[in-house]
């Protein structure tokens, strides 16, 4: 089945390229042979990750963003991610409805996805489905995240550049912000920047980031806009560029990648590989035997991890891999 | 209250209230359709801090609690105004005719969606929708067929326009004009209330501060040539019908009203010159109490604010003037005669709480338009009310009542709180960016929601009393798709037969005007007199001005 | 692994009323669907074009205008024309009951008037997928 949305995805063929990210949304055997079969295409693209509280103005951003790199003639990808409720599973996706300065245009492809009880608020989903629009011949891939990043998340879903988009209240302090967003940030945007406190806010901020600087690494930039009113959005284009040409040098942009396909990999190994293991009937068998000892006082889980684990070997066949 | 009969009373109250708690309660929310909580019983001590004089006073004087005329019903009754507006010019004349042969007083007109969005009929957006949910106006032209045979130097004409409302009012008086009727004369409203659109209604084209110099626009012409022109209706009936409850109704509206005092302040105004014409809309919803001290509340806390924050000096600047709808959303498809008794309690409850206009719902308007039978039904409403009930006789009857007095205190002590974060949030404009309102309307309408679909609230015909729905359809209006073809027919002619050259000459004054920050009404009247269209007007301004897209909070 | 319910709702034409498609969209949510609001004053064109970025499982219209024989038909048409021919059309608003039964000649799958509980919104889309499961890309 996949095969004729194959052909016709590589025909350009928007429907396809949709009906093929519903098939990597739903995982499994199916999904990954899509994903294998697109991996070559996947490197194409300049992948912009931005993130930031809810209310921070992401999707107006990208809106505005989209518009300029449409102005260049570039095409453009949107994942844009919003929290599943813990309680029913639901979601409401409504970042889409800010975007809409782009109906009509074809060279602008905008996908919703809910985050599914991921914890780092961006499921690893959200960078598949980049792929596949990387794959679909996308310049330009915009992921929309909510953000509370933790530090494995910048690598999680390899975006080139992190846009991290604050919206301070009067009163806020830079001290305050949140650790994680502090890390992940190339770019830092200053949304709303016409309230009173916000200029404040970002002299602050640059001052913190310079302090935080290593020495020949990146100096995170700071642009104050008004998404509502596309103010300060060349200069966030420009700030883009600039950190893009920052990677292009000396190999950066190598490294980058190298770093996240190495890092996916493992990802994916790893989850194979706990899923490998508890399929196993034996290995389920003996931890039921052992979690009794455990709850009666007798072994500790660690003891009880040890025996289960001693004796299986990992060895290379004669020849070939075991 | 002396100390002595206090003291007794508490002690009797304690009493009673033990008794209370033994007897027997059904299995239903006590709660007003807000969801407020309302006591079993309210005794003097529930308002013995509220002073008469100060608190509720006399009609006609400051608070203006008890009704903002001296005389009210009396002197004059509320102005019998049934909105209305279908299919085409001639469909609605001939509407108005046959509402003001049956007694209303007053005109209202409801206009299509293309028109409400500043679109002509021929446009590639008007498709499906003309004439259908109110009058097709393109032109003047229109106008001259929607007012035929009614002199508008002797009546009152309300026009439910906002976004294009600056225009529509130029369409307006230019007919009259060319009728012989001076501007000065001209008495009516139009809603021109652009910020609940953001909010609630969202008929908007041009996003906040554009609109809102269109409105301090038509404040300062209507304030030198047409001082009988209400030039806004700030209005809190599309607030509540978007799901909020009676004091968010009654706080945002009037937290508006502010922005809209502090707009005209800004551009120049002199606050005494134009706060007298600033008028009001109000929803009259199911529970009957609550809505009359909401309106009550409102009289009170306009004519505080006004007096005491804004300065204002003339007593007719801190009158709060309103017109009211009864619930359009409470009204339900099933057993649709139920709706006459709802909309008749409703009617009742705005004139308790001293409408100065009314405007009663047709029992059909969850199926379609109303039909001839279902709007006299409704207008009769207001005549029983006004002729029959007595309510009239004596104003403001349920003033003093320990319950009332104590609710009203209670809505206005609530609406200040909603002033404060408002004001916390940096006004109205900013609140609406930041989906303020969005966020407190949908929590409100979605909470009403589940209380019904669990039964606490009980809504006749939908999730109880159900026998009946069975039964044969009433009768609705239908629009026929035949209106939009001629329609466009006739705008062609139009575009044929008028002279373009001045057209095109009128419409680059406009332009010019515009980008000047010149007013531009004496311009879109000299436009309308020579046929521009209203989706030529438009185009100026959305040029000028850019279109708004709303950014959709849940 | 299950992918929840994609539904589309949409409001088209120049209507303005949002409370039933935002108390819908609420209630989807809550009945465990990922639900995507498309705002006001959509063209059939746009819907289109979001059923099909979004690759949703069913499209919903908000009509309460009077426009609704004329949206449904021409969003319909425009699905049926754009691959979305296996897509249910289903919505609500303000629709007399003559019309219902004209739109679900046309291909409307359902019409849920005014008093509609939402939890039978949500129970019939269930229904359609027999769970909460969508039903793409096999």
């Amino acid at each position: 089945m996949s095969a004729k949305y194959l052909q016709r995805f590589y025909a350009g063929e928007v429907l396809a390229a949709s009906r093929l990210m519903s098939l990597v949304e739903k995982g499994g055997d199916a999904a990954e042979a899509v994903l294998s079969e697109l991996f070559p295409r996947m490197s194409r693209s300049y992948r912009v990750g931005v993130t930031g509280l809810t209310g921070a103005g992401k999707s107006t951003l990208i809106n505005a963003l989209i518009r300029r790199y449409r102005d260049k003639g570039l095409t453009v990808g949107v994942v844009a991610e919003d929290p599943t409720s813990p309680f029913t599973g639901g979601a409401i996706l409504g970042d889409r409805v800010r975007m809409q300065d782009a109906t009509g245009d074809e060279g602008v492809f905008i996908r919703s996805i809910a985050s599914r009880g991921s914890e780092t608020g961006f499921s690893s989903c959200a960078s598949e489905l980049a792929d596949v629009l990387d794959a679909f011949g996308r310049d330009i891939i915009f992921l929309e995240t909510i953000g509370v990043g933790q530090l494995e998340y910048r690598v999680r879903f390899s975006a080139h550049t992190t846009v991290v988009v604050l919206t301070p209240d009067a009163g806020d302090d830079v001290q305050s912000l949140k650790s994680g967003l502090m890390e992940v940030g190339d770019i830092f945007v200053v949304n709303k920047a016409d309230r009173s406190h916000a200029q404040r806010y970002a002299d602050d901020l640059r001052s913190m980031l310079e302090l935080r600087c290593v020495e020949g690494g990146w100096l995170p930039l700071v642009v104050g806009t008004v998404a509502t009113r596309d103010e300060g959005i060349d200069e966030l284009v420009e700030s883009v560029d600039i950190h893009r040409s920052y990677l292009s040098q000396d190999d950066r942009m190598e490294q980058k990648r190298v770093t996240a396909l190495r890092n996916r990999t493992t990802m994916i190994v790893e989850e194979k590989l706990k899923e490998f293991f508890w399929k196993n009937a034996y290995i389920k068998e003996k931890l039921d035997g052992l979690l009794d000892a455990v709850v009666a006082g007798k072994k500790s889980p660690y003891e009880v991890a040890g025996e289960i684990i001693k004796p299986l070997k990992i060895e290379k066949k004669k020849g070939g891999t075991r | 209250m002396n100390p002595k009969l206090r003291a007794s009373l508490a002690e009797s109250k304690k009493e009673y209230l033990k008794k209370v708690g033994q007897s027997p309660v059904q299995d239903l929310d006590f709660t007003t359709v807000s969801g407020e909580p309302v006591e079993i019983l309210y005794t003097p001590d529930d308002i013995a801090d509220i002073d008469y004089m100060e608190d509720i006073g006399l009609p006609g004087e400051y608070p203006y609690t008890r009704g903002i005329h001296a005389n009210m019903y009396r002197g004059k009754h509320w102005t019998m105004r049934l909105f209305a507006g279908f299919g085409s010019a001639k469909d609605t004349n001939e509407r108005f005719h046959y509402l003001l042969r049956g007694g209303q007083t007053g005109l209202s007109v409801a206009f299509d969606l293309p028109t409400l969005y500043g679109y002509d009929s021929d446009h590639g957006r008007a498709v499906g929708e003309v004439g259908k949910c109110g009058v097709a106006i393109d032109s003047m032209r229109d106008m001259e067929v929607l007012f035929d045979g009614i002199d508008l130097g002797e009546i009152t004409t309300s026009m439910t326009i906002n976004g294009p409302a600056i225009i529509v009012l130029a369409l307006y008086a230019a007919n009259a004009e060319k009728r012989g009727i001076a501007l000065e004369k001209l008495a009516g409203t139009t809603q021109n209330d652009i910020l609940k659109e953001y909010i609630a209604q969202k008929s908007f084209i041009f996003p906040p501060e554009p609109s809102m110099r269109l409105v301090t626009d038509s404040m300062e012409f209507c304030t030198q040539h047409m001082p009988l022109w209400n030039t806004i209706s700030i209005s809190g009936y599309h607030i509540r019908e978007a799901g909020s409850t009676a004091v968010q109704e009654l706080a945002f509206t009037l937290a508006d009203g502010f922005a809209y005092v502090e707009a005209g302040i800004k551009a120049g105004l002199d606050v005494d010159e134009f706060a007298p014409r600033l008028s009001f809309f109000f929803n009259s919803h199911l529970d009957f109490f609550e809505e009359i001290c909401k309106f009550r509340a409102a009289r009170r806390i306009w004519a505080r604010h006004m007096k005491e924050r804004y300065g204002a000096k003339k007593p007719r600047s801190w009158l709060l003037r309103f017109h009211t709808q009864t619930a359009g959303v409470s009204l339900t498809a099933q057993q649709p005669e139920n709706n006459i008794v709802r909309t008749a309690f409703q009617g009742l409850a705005g004139v308790l709480g001293g409408t100065q206009s009314l405007h009663t719902n047709s029992m059909d308007e969850t199926l379609g338009l109303p039909t001839e039978k279902a709007a006299r039904i409704a207008l009769r409403t207001q005549q029983l009310i006004a002729h029959e009930t007595g309510v009239s006789n004596t104003i403001d009857p349920l003033a003093g009542s320990y319950f009332i007095e104590a609710q009203t205190r209670k809505m206005e002590q609530q609406a200040e709180e909603y002033f404060r974060r408002i004001k916390e949030l940096g006004g109205v404009v900013q609140a609406v960016e930041d989906g303020f309102f969005a966020r407190e309307i949908g929590k409100a309408a979605y909470d009403y929601q589940k209380a019904v679909e669990q039964k606490r609230k009980i809504v006749v015909g939908v999730n109880d009393f159900k026998e009946g729905n069975e039964e044969d359809e009433i009768a609705i209006l239908r629009v026929d798709d035949q209106v939009e073809v001629d329609q466009v027919a006739s705008l062609e002619r139009l575009r044929e037969m008028r002279d373009n050259g001045a057209v095109q000459a009128k419409l680059q004054d406009l332009e010019a005007a515009a980008t000047a920050g010149h007013n531009v009404l004496p311009h879109l009247l000299d436009c309308a007199t020579a046929y521009a269209t209203e989706g030529e007007m438009t185009q100026v301004f959305k040029k000028i001005f850019g279109e708004y897209k709303e950014p959709a909070y849940f | 692994m299950s992918k929840p319910i994609k539904v589309l709702v949409a409001k088209p034409g120049l209507d303005g009323h949002d409370r039933g498609a935002k108390v819908v969209a609420n209630a989807l949510r809550d009945g465990g669907m990922e639900v995507i609001y498309t705002g006001l004053h959509q063209t059939p064109e746009m819907i289109l074009e979001a059923a099909v970025q979004e690759d949703v499982d069913v499209v919903s219209l908000s009509i309460l205008s009077g426009a609704h024989m004329s949206l449904f038909q021409r969003v319909r048409k425009m699905m049926d024309e754009g691959g979305l021919k296996d897509v249910p059309l289903i919505g609500g608003g303000i629709i007399p009951d003559e019309d219902v039964k004209k739109l679900k000649a046309l291909g409307v799958s359902a019409v849920f008037g005014p008093g509609t509980d939402t939890r039978e919104i949500v129970r019939y889309i269930r229904d359609l997928f027999e769970g909460n499961q969508s039903k793409k890309a096999d």
